[in-house]
C-alpha cells in the first residue's frame, strides 16, 4: 500500500524549496549590481532588480507559509531537489525573456535549464550584441548549477542539519570531502574560486596577446572560465571558441575542461598533499584509457574522410571537440554542421562514445561517469576470471578511489541501475528527434549531448526546432544532471499523491 | 605558517593536475602526428 504525503510532508518539502528559491533571488543582484555599476547598462540590470523581487517573493511566501523545525529526510530532500532545479529554470528564465533575446519563455528556459545543468546548447537569438548583463547571468547559471543549486543554500542559508546533507546527495553527490557536510560545500566553493581566479587571469592574458581590449578580455576570460570549468560550454559570442582563433586559447581551456571533469573529491586530495591519487584513482585511470580508445576511433573516422589535412589542424579541430565532448563541456572550435556535413559515422561515434560516458563523479560533468565505467569494468574482470578459474576458487577485485575497496555486488546493481538509465535516457531522446524527422545518428547525437549534459550540437537545436523535442532536451538535462534519481523521487512522490491512501 | 602550508599545497596540487592534463593532451598531440605521419 503506497502512503498518501501528509500536509507535514508537503510543508516540509516546500520551506526548504523556499530556502532554495530564496538563495536563487539573492544571486540574482550579482548580474544587476554589476551591470549598473561596472558595465553601466541601466535597462539590462532593471531586468534582473525585477526577476530577484519576484524570486525572493516566492521563496519567502513559501518558506513562511510552509515554516517547520522538521528535518528533512532522504526521499522528500529529493523531492525537493527535483523541484529546486525547475524552479531554478523557471525563474532564472525571466530575466532572459525580458532582454528580448529568447522567442518564447520556453526558449529561455531551455537556455536556463541547459546553462543550470551545465549542458551548454542555446537557442539565444542574436548572441553578438546580448547585453554584457544578461551575458554574465548565462555564465553565472553554469557556475552556479555545476556546484550545485542546493550548495548555495547549504553553504549560506540552511543551519547544520541532516536536512542538508540529504539535500547534497539529492544532487547526485554521493562523497563527502570532509566529515561536516557544510565544510565539504565550502570547500567546492573554495576549489572552484580559487580556479576562477586563475582561469581568468590565464584566459584574459591569453586574450590580450591575440588582441583583445583589457576589459573585453577579462569579460570573456571570465565567462569562457566559468562556462569552462563547470563543462558547459557557453561562449559569448556565437562562433564559441573559434570567435579567438587561437591555440594558446584552446590549449589553455582544454586545460580547464579537464581540471573541471575531475571530482572534487580528488582535488581535496591532490590539494590536501596526497598527490599520488591522481596516479592511482580509478576515474583518472579510466578516464586516461577512454580518452585514447575514443581519440584512436575519432581520430581514424576523420582519416577516412580526409577532412584535416595536417596534424595540428586535426589536434586543433578533432582533439578539441573530443576533450569537449568527453569532459562534456561542449565547446566547439568548428560550426555545428560540420559534424554531419564533414565529419562521417565513425568520427562522430566516437564524439558520441566521450559524451555518453562523460567525465568523473562528483564533478561538474555529466554522462555515465568514470568511476562507473571503471567498476563496471573491473566487476566484467571479476565474473570472467571466475568462470576461467575453478568453481572453488575466490576471485575478489579491488579498486582504488580515496581509498582501496573491494567490487562488491551491491555496488555493481547500484551502478548498472544508473548506467541503464542513462542509456534510457539517450534512447528517449533519439525516439522522440527520429519520430519528428531527424536522421538516426543526429538525433543519437543530440539526445546524448543533452543528456550527458555536454552541450556539442550538430544543428538540431535551434529555435525552429519542434517544442516537443525542446521540452525532451530540458527533461534529459534536467534527470542527467541529477542522476535520475531524484527524478524517480518526484515521480514517487506524485504518484503516491494521487493513488495513496 | 600552517597557512603557506595550505597554499604550498594547493600549488602542488595544481602542478600535478596540470601535469595530468599535458598527459591527455600529448595523448591527442600523438594520435594526432601520428595520422599525419600515415598520410
Amino acid at each position: 500500500m503506497i502512503l498518501k504525503p501528509q500536509l507535514n510532508d508537503i510543508k516540509n518539502i516546500g520551506y526548504y524549496l523556499g530556502r532554495i528559491i530564496l538563495c536563487i533571488g539573492l544571486t540574482m543582484f550579482l548580474p544587476f549590481i554589476t551591470g549598473l555599476l561596472l558595465f553601466r547598462e541601466p535597462n539590462p540590470a532593471l531586468d534582473f532588480l525585477i526577476s530577484a523581487n519576484l524570486t525572493i517573493f516566492i521563496g519567502l511566501a513559501l518558506s513562511w507559509l510552509c515554516k517547520t523545525d522538521r528535518d528533512l529526510h532522504s526521499g522528500p530532500a529529493m523531492v525537493v531537489i527535483a523541484l529546486s532545479w525547475l524552479a531554478a529554470m523557471a525563474l532564472s528564465a525571466v530575466p532572459l525573456l525580458l532582454s528580448g533575446h529568447y522567442k518564447s519563455f520556453l526558449d529561455a528556459c531551455f537556455e536556463t535549464m541547459s546553462g543550470f545543468t551545465t549542458t551548454g546548447l542555446t537557442l539565444v537569438q542574436d548572441l553578438d550584441h546580448l547585453s554584457r548583463t544578461h551575458n554574465l547571468w548565462r555564465h553565472l547559471g553554469p557556475f552556479i548549477g555545476g556546484q550545485g543549486i542546493a550548495i548555495i543554500a547549504i553553504s549560506f542559508l540552511l543551519e547544520g542539519t541532516s536536512g542538508s546533507l540529504n539535500l547534497y546527495l539529492g544532487e547526485g553527490r554521493d562523497e563527502k570531502l570532509v566529515p561536516n557536510v557544510i565544510h565539504t560545500a565550502r570547500f567546492i566553493w573554495a576549489i572552484s574560486i580559487v580556479y576562477l581566479i586563475l582561469g581568468t587571469l590565464a584566459l584574459g592574458l591569453v586574450g590580450m596577446s591575440i588582441g583583445l581590449k583589457p576589459p573585453s578580455a577579462f569579460f570573456h576570460a571570465a565567462c569562457v572560465f566559468m562556462a569552462g570549468f563547470d563543462t558547459a560550454g557557453f561562449a559569448p559570442r556565437s562562433p564559441n571558441i573559434l570567435y579567438y582563433h587561437s591555440l594558446m586559447f584552446e590549449i589553455v581551456t582544454i586545460f580547464f575542461m579537464v581540471v573541471g571533469s575531475f571530482n572534487f573529491n580528488l582535488h581535496y586530495q591532490i590539494w590536501t598533499g596526497n598527490f599520488k591519487e591522481i596516479r592511482k584513482n580509478i576515474e583518472t585511470r579510466t578516464l586516461l584509457f577512454v580518452v585514447m580508445i575514443v581519440t584512436l576511433i575519432t581520430m581514424a573516422g576523420l582519416r577516412q574522410m580526409g577532412v584535416y589535412s595536417d596534424g595540428m589542424i586535426m589536434f586543433r579541430k578533432g582533439f578539441f571537440q573530443l576533450i569537449s565532448g568527453q569532459t562534456t563541456t561542449g565547446y566547439m572550435t568548428i560550426y555545428a554542421q560540420q559534424f554531419i556535413r564533414e565529419w562521417g559515422d565513425l568520427a562522430l561515434t566516437g564524439i558520441i562514445i566521450a559524451m555518453g560516458l562523460g567525465g568523473c563523479a562528483c564533478s561538474t560533468a555529466g554522462g555515465i561517469k568514470m568511476l562507473r565505467v571503471g567498476i563496471i569494468y573491473k566487476a566484467f574482470r571479476q565474473d570472467i576470471k571466475s568462470i576461467l578459474l575453478s568453481p572453488n576458487a575466490i576471485v575478489a577485485h579491488k579498486f582504488h578511489h580515496i581509498k582501496t575497496m573491494f567490487i562488491e555486488d551491491r555496488q555493481v546493481r547500484a551502478v548498472l541501475i544508473v548506467t541503464l538509465g542513462y542509456f534510457l535516457l539517450y534512447g528517449l531522446g533519439t525516439l522522440v528527434g527520429v519520430a519528428v524527422g531527424y536522421p538516426f545518428l543526429d538525433a543519437l547525437f543530440e539526445s546524448t549531448s543533452a543528456a550527458g549534459n555536454v552541450g556539442l550540437s550538430c544543428g538540431i537545436t535551434d529555435t525552429s526546432m519542434p517544442a516537443i523535442l525542446k521540452v525532451t532536451y530540458i527533461i534529459e538535462m534536467w534527470a542527467g544532471r541529477l542522476e535520475l534519481m531524484s527524478v524517480f523521487a518526484l515521480i514517487g512522490f506524485l504518484v503516491a499523491f494521487v493513488k495513496g491512501r | 605558517m600552517k597557512k603557506i602550508a595550505i597554499w604550498y599545497n594547493v600549488a602542488l596540487g595544481i602542478f600535478w593536475e596540470a601535469l595530468y592534463v599535458m598527459v591527455i593532451i600529448g595523448v591527442g598531440a600523438l594520435f594526432a602526428l601520428v595520422i599525419q605521419y600515415m598520410r
